[in-house]
Formats: structure tokens, sequence, C-alpha cells
């Protein structure tokens, strides 16, 4: 099995390394870090742009270049958190933390320094860990049933909504609205009509990409428009990088082994994010330093934790894309809807079929990596010259890119009035707090939820205990009750909050002190 | 003018609506039923996800009412402020805001709209420089230069690389 993996390895490397296939994650990555840097501004959305120009690419060439943007934006979010005091991405924003304050003391290009050092470590780490869990998990997968498939794409959902930044509640209903819109059209089985309502545009289902588009590209842009000319204040805007030493690096490896372990481990589970588990290895790293009180007030581990974290969750989330067709977030979740889009289809099967493209991927990934730190390294200030341009000039065009990008989809305005409907639609679910990526991945997961569903029905005639028939089964639908028995229990208890009872053995005015005598 | 919890309302209830209207209209246009004969059909799933939102949206709902409520209570004790105040939406940096989002929704309508009888490059470059405008952006010279190199660009990039039938 080592032997496979390798040779696939080098097969990858040598895809990755064709030239037009570097040119792509090169600008890809150049793209992502300078999209991560600009706040308001996403790795979803910058994939969504280029959508329109990935259609007429070959799949591995189109995959690159989005691979590229979602490297190279886990960097980029650092240059605005550290700089400017505001993270370019969520993840970035425990970054700010310690960044931040080291910029103020003059040292903000150490400060970049150890944000592109730990990016580029937790980079490989996340990697290597891809690489090496990837073609077992994919070989164990492969031998799942029509029942399993169906309970891990319920159970990949169940984990999104929970894990999601708001409710369960929220999560679930964007969940449930998701897998609405995917049945849309003709049923996959029956060629029945389902909701098109006499409307021949709608019979094959929502245009894909226009969910896509409107969710993460025009939602993003209604819900930015109040940022236009605000005031971003620079605390350097003349910043040369400063790399650290190895031995600097070498001293702080806890660091950058804690983090690469939270953000592998956290990546691979669908719908938690970046975010999460940089606060998590932040938190583990300041909690195991004999000076915890020195985190916050602008240390390089404060950086470089976070960052080391933010890429090692690129490996963790190929983990679910690549194995299970269950994207890891948002970007992913575009990732895949790319795949399907080249006719490529994700799955169990991915690794089976398609085992070059894997393969390739993953090769990009360290490539990436290694373009991200090279990019940062010689070229900081030209991205920080462009990160203090006005958002005004920026949404334009982003509005044409999405807009043509919708339209080309199906040659016609039908996509286009989806894709901006749908972006006020997600528009007005985002204020009031829903994860708009809950509905994306209903979309992308519900026909093979629905699928795997009725034919593993059919092959039991009728029999719905086929999903609790082995011990897998078992216990993925026994953690799907317990995520959501355990955040009803959540809401419940904040709902109805144990009052402390007084403690009547301690008569009033009477010291709790350690030692002394009651 | 809303509080946040009234607005927690009114999205529960249009969310319930689509999911009763969902349960009752799967399929309304007329055809042979090929699966009537099965347990599970064209519309199992469909009515599982619906009932599953209606449920969940009236779940919603009876928390956005009780939070309510429990505001009311607060303020009718003199507990103070109330947690969810509406901040005012046509107010200031606010209505700058809403013209904005208005505006926008406006002018993407009319360049969808305008792209199947106006030229590409053109009809880019007036909808960029009215974006600028709209923005903010106040120097009609730059607005105009960066909007017709805009232009010029998406219909290299869309119509001459990418030959897009648009």
């Amino acid at each position: 099995m080592a032997v496979e993996v390798l040779a696939g390895q080098l097969q990858g490397f040598s895809n990755v390394f064709e030239p037009l296939n570097l040119f792509y994650l090169f600008s890809g990555t150049a793209l992502g870090i300078l999209v991560g840097a600009m706040p308001g501004l996403s790795s979803p959305m910058a994939i969504i742009v280029l959508l329109p120009l990935t259609y007429k690419m070959e799949p591995l060439p189109a995959l690159l270049l989005m691979m590229g943007v979602y490297v190279g934006t886990k960097l980029g979010g650092s240059y605005s958190a550290i700089l400017l005091r505001t993270p370019g991405t969520p993840a970035a924003a425990c970054t700010a933390l310690d960044g931040y304050p080291m910029a103020q003391r003059g040292q903000a290009g150490q400060a970049l320094g150890y944000a592109t050092m730990g990016s580029t470590v937790g980079g490989v780490f996340g990697w290597i860990l891809a690489v090496t869990t990837i073609p077992f998990l994919a070989a164990i997968v492969v031998k799942s049933s029509n029942a399993d498939i169906a309970l891990i794409g319920v159970l990949g959902l169940t984990m999104v909504a929970a894990f999601a930044r708001a409710s369960m509640l929220r999560g679930l209903m964007g969940v449930m609205i998701g897998l609405l819109m995917a049945t849309v059209g003709l049923d996959p089985l029956d060629a029945s009509e389902r909701f098109t309502f006499g409307n021949v545009y709608l019979l094959s289902g929502i245009p894909f990409t226009s969910a896509l588009i409107g969710f993460f590209g025009f939602t993003v842009v209604f819900s930015d428009i109040g940022t236009i000319g605000r005031d971003s204040s620079f605390v350097a805007s003349d910043v040369n990088l400063a790399l650290p030493k190895f031995k600097d690096m070498l001293k702080r490896w806890q660091c950058i082994l804690i983090g690469g372990l939270w953000g592998v481990g956290v990546g691979a589970i669908p719908g938690v994010g970046a975010e999460s588990a940089t606060w998590l290895a932040y938190a583990t790293v300041r909690n195991k330093s004999k000076t915890p009180e020195k985190f916050g007030t602008g240390i390089p581990e404060g950086v470089l934790t976070p960052e080391a974290t933010n890429n090692a969750v690129t490996g963790g989330t190929m983990v679910p894309m690549l194995t299970l067709g269950i994207p890891g977030d948002g970007s992913t979740a575009i990732m895949l809807g790319a795949m399907i889009l080249h006719g490529i289809e994700p799955g169990v099967t991915l690794m089976t079929t398609n085992a070059e493209l894997v393969n390739s991927l993953l090769a990009g990934l360290l490539v990436s990596t290694a373009f991200m730190f090279v990019i940062s390294w010689k070229a900081i200030k030209y991205f920080i010259l462009i990160l203090q341009r006005d958002r005004s000039w920026l949404f334009p065009f982003i509005l044409v890119f999405a807009t043509i990008g919708a339209f080309s989809s199906m040659n016609t305005l039908f996509p286009v009035i989806v894709a901006i409907s749908l972006g006020i639609f997600g528009y007005i679910l985002e204020a009031q707090k829903f994860p708009v990526v809950t509905i994306v991945l209903g979309i992308i997961l519900g026909p093979i939820i629905e699928e795997n569903t009725r034919l593993a029905l059919a092959l039991s005639a009728n029999d719905w205990s086929t999903f609790v028939d082995t011990l897998p089964r078992q216990v993925m639908v026994a953690t799907i009750v317990i995520l959501v028995a355990y955040e009803i229990y959540k809401a419940v208890k904040e709902r109805y909050p144990r009052h402390a009872l007084p403690d009547s053995s301690i008569p009033s005015g009477h010291s709790h002190e350690r030692g002394e005598t009651k | 003018m809303f509080g946040e919890k009234a607005k927690d309302l009114l999205l529960g209830a249009s969310l319930l609506a689509v999911g009763l209207f969902a349960l009752f209209s799967i399929n309304t246009s007329v055809q042979i039923q090929i699966s009537s004969g099965r347990t599970i059909n064209f519309a199992t799933m469909p009515s599982i996800w619906a009932g599953l939102l209606v449920f969940l949206s009236l779940l919603f709902i009876a928390n956005a009412l009780s939070e309510i409520l429990a505001e009311r209570r607060r303020r009718a004790e003199g507990e103070g402020e109330p947690t969810s105040r509406d901040t005012g939406w046509y107010t200031g940096n606010n209505r700058i805001t809403v013209i904005r989002m208005v505006g926008t929704l406006v002018l993407l309508i009319a360049y969808i709209f305008l792209l199947q009888y106006a030229n590409f490059a053109a009809l880019t470059t007036i909808f960029l420089f009215s974006m600028f405008l709209l923005y903010g952006q106040t120097s009609l010279k730059k607005n105009a230069v960066v909007a017709i190199c805009g232009g010029i660009g998406f219909y290299l990039l869309f119509i001459y690389f990418l030959k897009l039938p648009i």
C-alpha cells in the first residue's frame, strides 16, 4: 500500500509540474493570498468568481486553480490581521491577538515572517497527513453499500449543522432548505417532475452554478456593501518580511505540532472549519505554556500556532472531500461542485475511478503551499499596497464576474435571475445568522442521500431496518442521535439554567478561603 | 422598526409557509405516475424534507415567540433595556447602505436584461461606471478610465479568449 501511495504521488507531481498546471496553481495561490488579505472577501467568493473561467478548462487545471486560491487565502488573512487588526478571513482572527501588538511595537515584519513560516509548515503537515490517510480510508469506504453511503451523507449534514457557527436549529433548517432545493426537477429514478410548476427551465433542477454563485458571490457582496468606504488604519504600511531563523522555529516546535494536529483533525470534520481549529490550538498552546499571561501581548507563539493550524486545515478538509464526497467547508463545497460540473462524480468511488486526479490534487496542495511561501517572501509589499484599496472598486468587478459566471452556465438569463434571487435569500438568512453553507451542502449531498436511500430500500424490500443492520451503520445512527440530543440538551440548559442553591452548612459572612476553619 | 426576534419570527413563519407549500405541491403537473405501487417514490424524500422543515420552523417560531414574551416581561418588570433592539435601519450610515443595496439590485437587473440587446463591452463599461458612482467614488474621470479598462478587459477575457456566447 505504501508503495502504491508513493507511486500515486509521483504521478500526481508529474501532472502538476506540467507548465500550464503550474501556471494555474501559481496564479490561484497569488490570487488567494490577495483575496484572503482583503477583509470581507473570502475563499469561496474568489473560487466562485473563477468558476466561469474554468468551464472550458480540463478538470485538473480548473481544480488546481481553485486549490491555489484555497491555500493562498489561509495565509492572506493574516496580513490584514497583523497590519489592520481586521482579519482577512475568520480563521485569522486569532492571529490578530498577538500579530497586531507585535506590529504596533515595530515588529510587523517578524509577525508576518512567523505567519508565513507557520502557514508553510502547517500546510506541509496537513499534506503529509492527507497523503497517508486518504488511500487507507478510501480503501475502506469503497466497500460501502448504498445504505452506508446514505448514512454517511446524513451524518455529514448533521455534523455540518451541529458545528456551523450558528445554533444547530438554524443549521438543520438550512440543511432542509438545501435538501428541498435539490429535489427540484426530474426525479432521478422515476423521471417524475417535482416542483417544476410547468416551467421547462426547472426540469433539470435549480442550476447548481446559480446556487453557488448566489450564496457565495451575491450574498457576500450584499452583506458587505455596508463596509464600503470605511477607513482602514494601517499600523505599518512599509513592511519588509523578516523570516524567523531555523533555531527560532525549532524552539517553538510544540506550536507547530499542536497547530498541525488540531488543523488536520478539525479540518476533517465537515462544517467545523478553520476558525474553531485555530482557537482550539491557540488555547492548547497557551495552557501548556510556562508563561500563559504573555499570550495576547504580542509573542511569536501567538502568531505561529493559529497560522500553522490554518493551513493544516487544508489537508484535513481533503480527507472527507476526496474519500466521502463530503466537503469540509465552503471552499471545498465549491470544489466538489466544480468536479460535478466537469463530469467527475465525487464520492466513495473517486479514489478508484479517478486515482490520478486525487493524487494530482494532493500534489497540488503541497506545491501550492510552496508557492505561497515564495510569493509571500518575495512579493508581500505589493499585496500590502493592494490591501489599502477601497472595496468600492472591487465589488463591481466581482458582480460582473458572478453575473457572467451564472449566465454562461446555461447561456440564458434564467440562471442569473436564480443566482440573484438566491443571493438576496442568502443575504436575508445570513442577516438572521443562518449559515448558508448548510444550504449549499444540502444541495450537493441531497441527490446522493436520496438515490442511495431509495436503492438501499429497493434492495432490502423496503425494510428500513437495513439502516441499522451492521455495526458501522449503528454507530453512524447513534452519532446522529447523540449530536441532535446534545444540542437539544444544550438549548434546554441555556433556556432553563439551574440556579445555584444556597449552601446552608456555611453561615453567611464566613470566608471560604483555604485553611480557614469554619 | 423590528427587533431581531421579531425578524426571526417573520423568517420562521416564511420558512414554515415554504415547508407547507412544498408538502402539498411536489407535483402539480399532469403526467403518468410510474411509481405509485412502491412504498417509497418520487414524493417520499421531498415530503420528509418538507415535513422536517415545517417541524423545525415551528420550533424556531416557538423559540422566537418565547424570547419576545420573556423580553416583554423583563421590560414590564423594569429590568432594563431590551436585549434585541433594532438599530434604526433607515438612519445615517444604514440609509446609505440601504440605498447602495437597492441601487446595486436595480443596476444588476438592468444589466442582465440589457445584455440581450446591447454591446457587452459598452454595457459593462456603463455598469461599472454607475456602480463606482453608487459606491461613493466621485471622481468622474477616474471612474471613466477604470470602467473603460474594465469593459475592455472583460470583453477580451470572456468574448475573445473564452469565446462565451454573450
